[in-house]
């Protein structure tokens, strides 16, 4: 591992970043497709009756589903071309990775938008007001849970960290770089976690100065991936 | 030099010609593949009149013979503005020639090849198609076989990879539904499939896959790239897999025999080599094959089947005991949903053995993860609750480093660890999958039972005697959650070649292409298991609520 930090394999570290950033855009799309998905089902939800039944039967098999499977399905099992307005179109891994984060982000975001519903209609605004917080957590949570793509070869950062440590046929020097990258992904996480704190902090203050009245605990974040 | 020697070298020489002469010619004269090919045209040209011809009356009579190639695999079998060209149409043309006949072609794929044979839309077949135990019933192959490709591995240059042996945790890429993705799993091979040959290159190239294994013969055009040849070799080459051309089975016999011949011809007098040179293809196996059918006992015209030639690869699938009672499900599924169902792993003994063993582990993976994460949810927990700075801030630095690691990478790491301790094996792969996912969990749950233990330190602060099962009471359902959490994340353990049931149904779906149920089946096994995994969550932290309830208040 000597000399590995101080002369790191040339190319490293740009194509680290530029894995990186794949991990960000999955996350991006995945959150985006999650709010599309996810609303509507915890709208459904507030409805009584069969609509409020389906929809939370939707939400319970969507947790179940474990994301590396959907990936796989979407990916083997499906024709990869799909033909959109009569012009053949073949989605690329990112967005085979992102469809198969959905169902975990859609239940995700269906259970957070219900709470935020439900404490807005109890007049608890700031509790409501949490699901900013909650969603900023899951897309770091998402950036993480992105580097699954390494397993279709989507070039992620997880893929650039296998194909450099590689080369090296020293166990010390590939922990040197997976090293490397714990570090990125753990600075991007902290400074994720930072940035849901000082929303938390703002949306609060917010509140006060408004003078709305003491409200309920927040509901539970979720914890890691 | 004097005149009565010169005399004497005359007579000598002329006594040798003579007993030359007297010494009877060799066998092959008589029963030599170049005599039995013309006897058997010859005879097909006798029967141009008869009222049903077979197909080599056909041929010669016509002087037509219309040839099943592919249109698109460059060097073998290639068409670009009308125009064929590689090593198959070299060789099919030579063929025609010998019968007196024209090569007229016909452009088939993998998977209509067969069926134009049956359906007589041509007369032969030589369509870079391996000849296996399975495809016989389908249709004559023709033997000798003109060609063998195997299982080429190829990475980069200076990448020590000499033997199966070095594959391990090696990022290999192949093709889904590949023969021999099994062998690269249980060599610890971190395996990435791949819909297409074409994007195996292009994972090579960007480096997604440390190495790529494929037919040798999809690599030929990519070593005649100057810059591909310079960064990348074959590292290893397995599985040898025949190629073969095959002629119908309703009247092709002849045919088929006249070919033999014409190849045992072809490989002898080296046409074979010539041709696979002229299309830069490897000439390895067709340089073997020349010295076998050059050598006496082999260069002969057998009556029954040549003793030289190879066998097929074997590829029979034993059904299993139910084969029948599965058919009779898959129809009627098939009439319920209108299309193609069909329930491989479950139809021979092969496929039911992968999927029992994948069941198998996945179950002992999901105990082991389960438990792991309990273990850890403790450990880490009394380690972050404790007063002792030694032993709280380790733990501290821990569940960071757990909580940064995605666990993609986290299972790489150890398996990484694992492979410098052990020799890769199944077991070892799955106790590496165990103990990521119980601690990755069991640092997350760990840390929601300290934050749990310190809301009671302030509400209760005479002592900690007692707290610690309240905590853990407390977090019981950031606990569940995480068990939950680790029975979602046993797939993920296929990354590492932990021989668990989404690496089984991969392997089950290299033979057969009944995708979409294999797949489908692995989404509800999973589902129904982490549903059965949320119910005994739940339950057992209902009760365990309610016992420690009970105490709680009794203290």
């Amino acid at each position: 591992m000597t000399g590995l930090f101080a002369n790191l394999p040339p190319g490293f570290t740009d194509d680290l970043l530029r894995g990186m950033t794949v991990n960000f855009q999955i996350a991006g799309l995945t959150l985006v497709l999650g709010l599309g998905m996810g609303v509507p089902v915890a709208l459904a939800q507030l409805r009584r009756g069969v609509l409020s039944f389906l929809a939370a039967s939707a939400v319970a098999l969507m947790r179940a589903v474990p994301t590396f499977l959907v990936m796989f399905f979407l990916l083997y099992a499906l024709p990869r071309k799909v033909t959109l307005g009569g012009v053949a179109y073949t989605p690329p891994g990112t967005l085979i990775v992102a469809a198969s984060l959905l169902p975990y982000m859609a239940a995700y975001v269906s259970d957070n938008v219900l709470d935020a519903i439900r404490q807005w209609r109890r007049g608890s605004a700031l509790a409501a007001l949490q699901l900013l917080p909650n969603l900023t957590r899951a897309f770091f949570v998402l950036v993480m849970a992105s580097s699954a793509g390494a397993a279709i070869g989507v070039t992620e950062a997880i893929t650039v960290l296998l194909r450099y440590s590689g080369r090296y046929p020293d166990l010390w020097d590939r922990l040197g770089i997976y090293a490397v990258g714990v570090a990125c992904f753990g600075v991007t996480l902290q400074a994720g976690l930072l940035v849901v704190n000082l929303t938390r902090r703002a949306l609060t203050n917010m509140v006060v100065r408004r003078s709305v009245p003491p409200v309920a605990p927040s509901a539970p974040l979720p914890k890691g991936r | 030099m004097g005149c009565a020697g010169m005399t004497f070298r005359f007579l000598a020489a002329a006594v040798l010609a003579l007993l030359l002469l007297a010494v009877p010619p060799p066998a092959r004269a008589a029963t030599s593949p170049d005599d039995a090919l013309q006897t058997l045209l010859d005879q097909a040209a006798a029967r141009c009149s008869a009222p049903a011809r077979d197909v080599l009356a056909a041929v010669v009579c016509d002087k037509r013979v219309r040839i099943g190639a592919k249109t698109d695999y460059p060097q073998f079998g290639f068409r670009n503005n009308g125009q064929w060209t590689g090593f198959e149409i070299d060789l099919a043309r030579a063929l025609a020639a010998r019968f007196g006949a024209r090569a007229e072609f016909v452009g088939v794929t993998g998977a209509n090849r067969i069926s134009a044979l049956a359906e007589g839309r041509v007369d032969l077949v030589i369509a870079t198609m391996a000849h296996n135990t399975q495809r016989d019933p389908q249709a004559r192959f023709v033997r000798p076989h003109y060609y063998q490709s195997e299982t080429a591995v190829v990475g980069e240059k200076d990448l020590p990879v000499a033997s199966m042996k070095d594959i391990v945790g090696r990022t290999t890429c192949m093709q889904v539904g590949g023969y021999e993705t099994a062998t690269f799993f249980t060599n610890g091979a971190r395996v990435l499939l791949f819909d297409s040959p074409e994007k195996l290159l292009d994972g090579l190239e960007a480096g997604s896959c440390t190495l790529v294994a494929y037919d040798d013969s999809f690599f030929t055009r990519a070593f005649q790239n100057p810059a591909f040849k310079a960064r990348f070799a074959q590292k290893l080459g397995l599985a040898p897999v025949p190629w073969g051309m095959a002629t119908p089975l309703a009247g092709g016999a002849d045919l088929a025999r006249a070919l033999g011949l014409a190849l045992q011809v072809f490989h002898r007098d080296g046409l074979m080599l010539k041709f696979a040179a002229e299309n830069n293809i490897s000439t390895r196996f067709l340089e073997e094959q020349r010295a076998v059918w050059q050598r006496p006992e082999c260069d002969i015209a057998a009556e029954g089947a040549n003793p030289c030639v190879l066998p097929p690869l074997k590829t029979e699938l034993a059904p299993t005991a139910f084969a029948d009672q599965v058919k009779a499900v898959e129809r009627f599924l098939s009439g319920l949903t209108d299309s193609d169902m069909s329930l491989p792993m479950l139809a021979t003994e092969q496929a039911w053995a992968l999927l029992k063993d994948g069941i198998a582990n996945t179950f002992i993976i999901l105990g082991g993860a389960v438990a792991a994460t309990l273990v850890f949810t403790l450990g880490f927990g009394w380690l972050l609750s404790s007063r002792s700075w030694l032993a709280c801030w380790p733990a501290r630095l821990a569940v960071i480093l757990l909580q940064s690691s995605p666990l993609v990478l986290s299972l790489v790491i150890a398996i990484g660890i694992s492979n410098a301790i052990a020799p890769f094996s199944a077991a070892t792969a799955m106790a590496s999958a165990m103990i990521v996912l119980g601690l990755t969990n069991g640092a997350n749950a760990g840390q929601a039972v300290s934050e749990s233990m310190a809301t009671l330190r302030l509400e209760r602060p005479g002592g900690d005697q007692g707290l610690f099962p309240l905590a853990i009471g407390r977090a019981r359902k950031q606990i569940e959650a995480f068990v939950i959490s680790a029975s979602k994340g046993t797939p993920v353990a296929s990354f590492i070649g932990a021989p668990e049931l989404v690496n089984a149904l991969t392997d089950i779906s290299s033979f057969s292409s009944a995708r979409l149920t294999t797949y489908l089946f692995m989404i509800v096994f999973y589902v129904a298991m982490v549903t059965a995994v949320t119910e005994i969550s739940v339950a057992t932290g209902n009760h365990l609520s309610r016992r420690f309830g009970r105490q709680a208040a009794r203290a």
